[in-house]
């Protein structure tokens, strides 16, 4: 046995109770058993923690090999398909108390670091496979190839123009020059691996005569480019021969240096040929899963397709993935074969459903497969085998209702169709609107554009557009805000959903535990959740984002309702520049409340804290929270030097900004002196950035942080002490009251207290900082121009000369501020995975974490404008440009450009968050391996997939740790159990609750209970919205795929699983089906629990119970002979022009007729 | 109808053909081969094989399928056929190497004659000439522009009356007998067609409304041999007099109930058999073709059935919305409509009446 050291102990504390399981069974199948498994696969599903069990697994495995072996290096390979990923996941798996440095993440770049990693103990190496295996036809960065130019010998590269030309690639030719001095510089690549290399050269060979050295031909090459990089196509084939020879042999003596103790290969089915292949790169790969005595740990949600449906592509996909990936776990082709018969024997059983004493070899069958499955895998599932999973699933009726006007559309694009000789539209357009308008790279709109450009085609487009102008947007319209019909029944039924809970009116999800109560329709708003929108066509998701971010914009600016008319342009946004911005006026700040509402307040931050007034059993009004803190607040102004009684006639406004500063410096002077003491308090205040000028602010403005430092040397001087304040405003207390209970700068300051150490973190000088950096982004976010119209017709009465930033205080209250970053920073913490980490780290990480958020950049997309004039039509000549903040579009992206992967990983963030967007549409790519569960409990199916598993994957992307429907249940059960704590753990209001709910729970369930799963009465639920127009193929769709989910399991290892399936959903009705699905269900998971059936009895899982499994008849269907002459008679009526061909309908139904009335 | 014996098709050779053959009626084994055939029988009966045998040739390879499929449009397009492919070298299995003779080997054209000679070589069977006389007066009363006359009778039912516009000659020959019958009764209510130059054919006094059809069957017998031999088929007429609340009568004998209803609505609408969903259609096989268990009836796909009617055959819109309205009129009718239909049919049907225009 082997003990783990306190590190790994520690570690797996933070584990839940299952994940723990997994670590210890995993380890011990690994390590311990006897013959271990080299090989193993952790399954669990996508949102369990799989990366947390291979750490604890690393760990577990570091601690037994130094047990064994004290003095041997250790490594970790650790191969993704993503290298973001990869470099996010290897800080995540070491967990152990060595510090692993950053290696490189492509494997031929290890000569310059391999010196490092033979010094080091322990050495995490991640690699992904695109970029250090399969070196075929690809030159790698410029990085690697100057790396080359050191590493081939010296007489290689004699002519060193020629050399540089050569390994250029498309890079500037002097910039790589300056590359390949810089490596010279920076000194010492690894000898051993060099000599290997260039002993490896030796036998290497040109491609056109096999014969002939690569040396000869790298020589003569290089000869021939001299210092031209202008290569022809012929010429930069060569150099791409040649470079990725060069590469493939490096990456091969690199491969052979590492001396890998532990393999792991994560999301290993996105580049699963490696493990079976036998080009180059798989046998590169394969090196190091055989190297003697290293484990392999595969991680997988999905390790093979789960279920393939006929009219799937490579039809058995799902039989031959299972077997390829089995194969390679056993490692023996003897209990591969034997597994396979496993699987035969179970698919007889099931044929055999309906027949005595079938049970036992039904239940034999399946206990074989699991027994053998087990040896080499586990996997956990959120208790998916029922189809509601476990209570938290619900289908939300949502029916899509048809406008005159859309069939309008339909008929006029049927014409534009048949026009375009393009075959029906029918599917485009139940899925979108203003197709013509929104499509891009779809055959229909490139053959309408290239119409539309053709006099006499273009005639015939006009007249097939006739009608359709209700269809196509008009910049006009636009650009005056004018409504925009959806057009469309889905998007009018989703339109209606999200503006009929009012969303537009909140700039943050309300909090799932207010701490007071707020506004008559607050239940209501507690039931506001974000929407996930998965469509499979390209065209959905920006046509879903644009005009819902219109729509909701539009009523923000309360267009038609007594809002000012505001137009939609670019330069009117210019114009409305933002309310809460610092500029200096006659030498003098201008802004200093707004710099208030920036002011990590720790007085405030402890005085007047909300939660102190939570109890859900008799919650507070708003007011009523209000006036109790005017009271203390009251009290504690009177008590300030310099204080006299205020003045409704003369009053000194420079109090409200001044009192925060004053009362910190009253209750703790040390503490807020030396915070606004530090150097270069204006940045560290607002942060490092370089973007604060928000959008529409233009170039001629004073540069934005000098006038911030400014209004800092001001507040400072305040803080010194000396300056003598007139009398104070008589509302002074309740303004302080607000800012105590919604200013920006003292929420964040609280919010991230309470879950780094709690409130007494709240003078710390480091947390402060990054609070008013939070609360900065709130400014930003206040700033925006639809922002400013909400909020200002909301709290502006007529003849009320409330400033704008008091109006942002009280949207603040009544919107529940603190409650929302409280729990914001709770799901924070665990989405940053800084859980235990020092208390700096949690504050800077949970800061930041807001702070993006908070500062998403609203990005435009582009619509085309399509105008129909009597002689043609024209397109453009400039595009519709359509903001997309409410609703966002999500994975369209084509290219892999940094730009583009950081906006979308930007967009998750966001969507992550309690603030905008709260619509995130998706192509089918958000299906696989990201969450989106913060914040969103709803997922609308706009296309229905066709596979049940995509159903599945889609909303597993919202059923996930902690998500939101689980937060509101967990704070409509144990909120009212809740005790003020401002210190420790427990001032987070949230690890309360989520431990009283672990205490509560049944024994006998694990840890997904309460975290993943937990349902109340009246609760929220895991929503399923699938709007469609009634009695269309979809809706027989959408049942059809509903029933399949509850039976595909059963198909598991099945070739043909579609024929099983159906032949299950054939002869068993659908109770028998959720028994017996429940009944054959593998078990994979880590141990077996006892469960109770209902009666109390104890069952074993996988036990079958009930009397008898009669296969039912399918009910007799069908017309009798006397009712189809008549149909016949009728269709004569109809149709009499027709009637040849009504005949060759109804032949094979007089043939069935004939049949049934044989009978 | 009885299979047609093969020198009858052949006598309508289609054009495009360029040789016709057939199974010899038995084939001799050749004396100097040494098969297996013919170590246990010395010939083989091929009169009655079925199978068929198709050559395709595309480049230097030939492909060969056996198997069930007929040279017919429905085993191409509709039918389940099982065939199986044999692939090799076309000078192998090519049309050449399976048409030419070539001695010293058995091929295919071994095992056929010339058709043409098989007609000219046999005189006709009786039985088949006289199929061909009773197709010839199928031919004639299909060509007769018959059409069906209502009146009512005085008990209340109808008379039918088959009758023809102008005058009749049948020829029906010796021996040739014709009956018919409405489709709505069985064939027991048959009667002779009369061919007399009367105009009346044949008469179906005092039947019910709901049997008053267009449908008129017909059946052709004679004899060859002493055996009876005989032809059946339907023709589809015009109807004269049909009385009124005859449409509505026959409606409501067929939409009792709201499945029934929605089968009528597809088929009212489907232009092609693909169009109707599988458990509209059936399918031939008797093995596992039923609905899954507590599936909703056929509705899916109704309203895209609706919309493609819009758009391509407005005019049956019209037919439906007398449909409906005939339907709604009487109340003591359950609701025949699925849940939810008004939502689909209204808008869409106000869309029909808009663009209604009457183009000049």
């Amino acid at each position: 046995m082997t003990r783990n050291t306190p590190e790994t102990e520690r570690f797996l504390g933070t584990l839940k109770d299952f994940q723990r399981d997994t670590v210890d069974y995993v380890f011990s199948r690994m390590y311990l058993d006897e013959p271990p498994s080299m090989r193993f696969l952790v399954a669990d599903e996508v949102g369990l923690g799989k990366t947390k069990v291979a750490a604890g697994v690393i760990a577990r495995a570091t601690d037994w090999l130094r047990e064994r072996h004290p003095s041997r290096r250790i490594d970790v390979v650790y191969i993704c398909s993503n290298s973001a990923i990869a470099r996010q996941n290897i800080n995540r798996l070491n967990v152990t108390d060595t510090k692993s440095h950053p290696l490189p993440d492509r494997i031929t770049l290890l000569p310059r670091d391999i010196g490092r990693i033979s010094k080091n103990k322990i050495n995490f190496i991640s690699f992904t496979p695109g970029t250090s295996f399969d070196l075929r036809s690809k030159g790698g960065r410029a990085e690697e190839r100057a790396l080359l130019y050191w590493l081939l010998p010296a007489d290689w590269t004699e002519n060193r123009r020629g050399s540089l030309s050569l390994l250029t690639g498309w890079k500037d030719r002097q910039r790589f020059k300056e590359q390949v001095d810089g490596l010279q510089s920076s000194g010492s690549l690894d000898d051993g691996l060099k000599r290997q290399f260039q002993a490896a050269l030796l036998t290497a060979t040109d491609d056109s005569r096999a014969a002939r050295p690569l040396k000869d031909a790298f020589v003569e090459f290089a000869a021939q480019l001299g210092g031209r990089t202008d290569l022809n196509t012929q010429e930069r084939e060569k150099q791409q021969f040649i470079v990725s020879t060069l590469r493939g042999i490096l990456a091969g003596v690199c491969v052979e240096s590492l001396e890998p103790d532990l393999v792991i290969l994560d999301e290993f089915q996105r580049f699963s040929d490696l493990l079976h292949a036998t080009d180059d790169a798989s046998a590169l790969a394969q090196q190091l899963f055989k190297y003697p005595g290293v484990r392999v740990l595969l991680l997988s949600a999905t390790p093979y397709r789960m279920y393939t449906t006929a009219d799937e592509p490579g039809r058995d996909g799902h039989y031959e993935d299972l077997i390829k990936t089995i194969q390679f776990l056993q490692g023996s082709q003897e209990d591969t074969t034997r597994f396979q018969q496993s699987l035969a024997g179970y698919r007889d059983a099931i044929f055999q459903l309906g027949q005595e004493g079938n049970h036992e070899q039904i239940s034999m069958a399946r206990d074989e497969i699991q027994v053998a499955l087990r040896r080499v895998m586990v996997r956990t599932e959120r208790l998916a085998v029922t189809e509601d999973r476990s209570g938290m699933l619900r289908t939300v009726p949502a029916s899509a209702t048809l406008a005159d006007s859309d069939l309008q559309s339909y008929l006029a694009l049927q014409r534009v169709a048949r026009a375009l000789k393009h075959s029906d539209v029918i599917e485009y357009w139940k899925s979108a609107p203003y197709l013509l308008n929104f499509m891009e790279e779809y055959d229909f709109k490139r053959d309408f554009v290239r119409w539309a450009t053709e006099p006499d085609r273009g005639r015939e487009l006009v007249r097939a557009l006739e009608g359709l102008q209700p269809q196509l947007l008009a910049r006009s319209e636009v650009e005056a805000y004018r409504v925009v019909d959806p057009g469309n029944a889905r998007l009018r039924a989703f339109a209606a959903d999200v503006f009929g809970q009012e969303a537009w009116r909140h700039l943050w999800i309300p909090p799932s535990l207010p701490y007071y109560r707020s506004g008559e329709s607050q239940a209501a708003e507690l039931k506001l959740t974000k929407r996930l929108v998965f469509s499979s066509w390209q065209v959905v998701p920006k046509t879903i984002a644009s005009l819902l971010t219109y729509e909701a914009e539009r009523r923000m600016f309360g267009i038609g309702e007594g809002g000012q008319p505001e137009s939609n342009t670019a330069e009117a946004r210019r114009r409305r520049r933002g309310l809460l911005r610092f500029a200096i006026a006659n030498g003098q700040p201008t802004a200093m409340p707004v710099l208030g509402l920036l002011y990590p307040a720790f007085t405030l931050a402890a005085l007047g804290d909300p939660l102190q007034f939570a109890s859900p059993e008799n919650p507070l009004s708003r007011d009523e929270v209000v006036q109790r803190l005017e009271r203390v607040l009251g009290e504690k102004l009177a008590a300030l030097p310099g204080y006299t009684s205020p003045s409704a006639a003369n009053p000194d406004e420079r109090w409200y900004w001044a009192a925060p500063l004053l009362l910190d410096v009253q209750e703790n002077e040390q503490a807020a002196r030396s915070w606004f003491e530090q150097r270069q308090l204006a940045e560290k205040w607002l942060g490092e950035l370089t973007d604060f000028v928000e959008e529409g602010s233009g170039p001629s403005e004073i540069p934005v942080t000098s006038a911030w430092s400014a209004h800092v040397e001001a507040a400072r001087a305040v803080a010194r002490g000396g300056t003598s304040l007139g009398a104070p405003p008589v509302d002074l207390a309740r303004v302080l009251a607000l800012l105590s209970l919604a200013g920006p700068g003292v929420a964040a300051l609280r919010a991230l207290a309470r879950v780094s150490g709690g409130l007494g973190r709240s003078t710390a000088p480091t947390l402060r900082n990054v609070a008013g950096q939070v609360a900065e982004g709130f400014r930003s976010l206040f700033n925006q121009p639809e922002v400013m119209a909400l909020i200002r017709r909301e709290y502006a009465r007529t003849g009320d000369e409330t400033a704008y930033w008091h109006m942002t205080l009280e949207y603040g209250v009544t919107n529940n501020l603190q409650a929302v970053l409280d729990e914001y920073a709770h799901v924070l913490v665990e989405d940053r995975g800084v859980s235990g980490r020092p208390v700096e780290q949690i504050e800077r990480e949970v800061a930041e974490g807001m702070q993006e958020a908070l500062l998403l950049r609203t990005s435009s997309l582009d619509a085309d404008e399509v105008a129909v004039g009597r002689e043609g039509v024209r397109i453009g000549p400039s595009p519709l440009a359509f903001r997309t903040s409410f609703a966002v579009r999500f994975g369209a992206r084509r290219t892999d450009e940094a730009g583009a992967v950081r906006r979308e990983g930007d967009v998750q963030k966001a969507f992550n968050s309690p603030f905008w967007p709260f619509v995130l549409c998706s192509t089918s790519v958000g299906q696989e391996g990201l969450d989106f569960h913060r914040y969103c409990h709803a997922v609308v199916h706009w296309n229905l997939p066709s596979n049940p598993v995509d159903l599945e994957q889609r909303e597993g992307r919202i059923h996930r740790f902690k998500g939101h429907a689980v937060r509101k249940n967990i704070a409509s059960d144990f909120g009212a159990r809740l005790r003020y704590s401002t210190d420790g753990v427990e001032a987070d209001p949230w690890v309360q609750m989520f431990e009283l709910a672990r205490q509560d729970r049944q024994e006998d369930l694990s840890d997904l209970v309460p975290f993943w799963v937990y349902t109340t009465d009246g609760g929220s639920f895991i929503e399923r919205h699938m709007p469609m127009v009634g009695l269309s193929r979809d809706v027989e769709r959408a049942d059809r795929l509903k029933r399949s989910l509850a039976v595909y399991r059963m198909a598991f290892g099945q070739s043909r699983q579609d024929d099983l399936v159906q032949y299950l959903l054939r002869h068993l009705s659908k109770d028998r089906v959720d028994q017996i699905a429940k009944e054959l269900s593998i078990d994979l998971s880590p141990h077996r629990k006892t469960r109770r059936d209902d009666s109390g009895r104890q069952q074993e899982p996988g036990e079958l119970v009930g009397e008898q499994w009669g296969v039912e008849q399918p009910p007799p269907d069908g017309l009798g002979l006397g009712e189809l002459e008549s149909l016949l008679d009728q269709f004569s009526a109809l149709r009499p022009a027709e009637s040849q061909w009504s005949a060759a309908l109804f032949e094979p139904l007089l043939d069935e007729f004939a049949r049934l009335s044989a009978r | 109808l009885s299979p047609e014996p093969p020198g009858a098709a052949l006598a309508r050779r289609p054009s495009g053909l360029t040789a016709c053959f057939t199974l010899k009626e038995r084939l001799a084994a050749e004396p100097e081969e040494e098969s297996v055939a013919a170590e246990t029988a010395d010939a083989i009966e091929l009169s009655d094989l079925h199978a068929k045998l198709y050559v395709t040739e595309s480049g230097s390879e030939a492909h060969v399928w056996t198997g069930s499929a007929n040279a017919t449009t429905a085993a191409f397009e509709n039918n389940v056929e099982f065939m199986v492919e044999l692939k090799g070298p076309r000078k192998r299995f090519g049309i050449n190497a399976l048409m030419e003779p070539e001695k010293g080997e058995v091929r295919f054209i071994n095992l056929l004659e010339p058709a043409d000679a098989a007609v000219a070589s046999e005189s006709p069977s009786p039985a088949v000439e006289e199929l061909e006389r009773l197709l010839e007066v199928r031919a004639r009363i299909s060509g007769a522009r018959l059409k069906v006359r209502v009146t009512p009778a005085s008990d209340g039912g109808f008379d039918l009356v088959l009758a023809s516009s102008g005058e009749v000659n049948l020829q029906l020959g010796r021996g040739v007998a014709v009956t018919c019958w409405p489709c709505t009764l069985s064939s027991g209510a048959a009667v002779a067609v009369r061919t007399s130059t009367d105009q009346v054919l044949a008469r179906f006094p005092s039947i019910s409304l709901a049997a008053v059809t267009a449908f008129v069957a017909f059946r052709v017998s004679g004899q060859a041999g002493g055996e009876k031999l005989q032809i059946e088929f339907v023709l589809n007429l015009p109807l004269d007099g049909a009385p009124d609340g005859r449409k509505e009568q026959v409606l409501r004998s067929i939409v009792q109930d709201r499945s029934r209803m929605l089968k009528f609505l597809w088929l009212l609408l489907a232009d092609e058999l693909a169009d109707l969903p599988r458990e509209l259609v059936g399918g031939g096989s008797a093995a596992g073709q039923g609905a899954e268990v507590g599936t909703i009836p056929a509705i899916g796909g109704l309203f895209e059935m609706l919309l493609r009617t819009l758009d391509r055959a407005p005019e049956r819109l019209d037919y439906l919305n007398g449909l409906m309205a005939d339907i709604r009129k009487d109340a003591t009718q359950p609701d025949l409509l699925p849940a939810g239909f008004d939502d689909i049919w209204l808008p869409i049907w106000r869309e029909r009446e808009r663009t209604r225009v009457p183009r000049s």
